[in-house]
């Protein structure tokens, strides 16, 4: 892949990254505690994961603009997965707290 | 139909995993939207690039070849090609000393390679890959060769050991989306044939795993020529096709008989 393929592909998935995040954002601050919200984080980790996946196989043979950027993407993704991980921390501390475990 | 049936019914029916069935046609759409389009490079020699067109990302490379054929000095010159292309290598050289190894090119080009190497480390190498991968965007591993990957004195069973070995690089090369060319040795053949890939020592696996077998050999009363053949390549089809080459300046090049 060219240069400009990968700049216009990463700057594709950015743009479908922000539509991403403005969905879910909303999701992880006003999740009831119950198994759909568990199911719904699991959901952002594993996307992101996979996105972080193709991220990376883009990398090979990259330049280097391209490489900042999708460096840059991978970063943005761990913050993604960091957050939702720790909603589902909370989930599962609630839970614990219900059930009087905690 | 029991209870427990019906649940494992539904639950094939609602799968959603990332390990889920797909068609063909949504494989197609989601290679498509992915943007993976993988790398295509060419060896510069334009008869290898005729029959093989190119290497394309995904493919492990099999070099092999007797002792002193030119295996190694193919690998060099392939890196400079490469990289006239802007494409970056990975070098795990395993058979001369770092300064040996630097020597041994023309004029050192830009590649990566491990300040220090640990053999018999699989784990440790698909490390490393994923570190220059990251830090540099590589297109491009070689590995030479493949006997160090394995504990030779430990092997129970070379042959199956060598097969888990060049499954394990074809797994890295279609994972991180890498060309991977591994060089290995052949047995000792007859001075009265043309080495081929059945040749190449203790395993056929490695030529039922890789995608492309190349073999270079000296030709003999000549100072700096050699064969390279194409012994298979499952992409394209080409199939024992043979290519004169010479060392010219410190580098491979083709030699076009007039």
């Amino acid at each position: 892949m060219n240069d400009a393929e990968t700049i216009q592909q990463a700057d594709k998935a950015l743009r479908e990254l922000e539509q991403d995040i403005n969905t879910y954002q909303p999701l992880a601050w006003g999740i009831p505690w119950d198994i759909e919200a568990v199911e719904k984080m699991e959901r952002i980790i594993a996307f992101y994961e996979k996105r972080k996946g193709q991220w990376l196989r883009m990398l090979s043979g990259a330049s280097e603009i391209a490489r900042n950027t999708l460096i840059e993407f991978m970063r943005l993704a761990d913050l993604e997965i960091e957050g939702a991980e720790s909603v589902l921390f909370m989930i599962q501390r609630g839970k614990k707290k219900e059930a009087g475990n905690l | 139909m029991s209870n427990r049936d019906t649940m494992d019914f539904n639950k094939y029916l609602e799968y959603e995993g990332l390990d889920k069935i797909i068609t063909s046609f949504e494989l197609d759409d989601i290679l498509q939207q992915s943007g993976e389009h993988g790398l295509c490079v060419n060896s510069k020699l334009p008869l290898l690039d005729k029959y093989i067109e190119g290497f394309e990302s995904g493919e492990l490379v099999a070099v092999s070849g007797p002792r002193k054929g030119g295996k190694t000095l193919l690998a060099q010159s392939l890196t400079l090609y490469f990289l006239e292309q802007k494409i970056k290598s990975l070098w795990f050289s395993y058979e001369m000393t770092p300064k040996q190894f630097l020597k041994s090119f023309p004029e050192i080009p830009f590649f990566l390679t491990p300040l220090k190497l640990k053999t018999n480390a699989l784990p440790w190498m698909k490390e490393r890959i994923i570190e220059a991968l990251v830090k540099h965007s590589i297109g491009v591993v070689f590995i030479d060769h493949l006997h160090f990957l394995f504990d030779l004195a430990r092997s129970k069973n070379t042959s199956l050991e060598i097969g888990q070995v060049v499954r394990f690089l074809k797994g890295i090369a279609i994972e991180y989306n890498l060309i991977i060319f591994l060089l290995c040795h052949m047995k000792k053949i007859s001075f009265d044939k043309d080495p081929d890939d059945s040749d190449v020592r203790d395993s056929s696996l490695i030529s039922s795993e890789s995608d492309t077998g190349l073999i270079l050999w000296r030709i003999k009363n000549t100072d700096n020529q050699a064969w390279l053949k194409v012994a298979y390549s499952r992409r394209t089809g080409a199939f024992d096709k043979k290519i004169k080459i010479a060392k010219v300046n410190g580098l491979l090049r083709e030699v076009r008989d007039e």
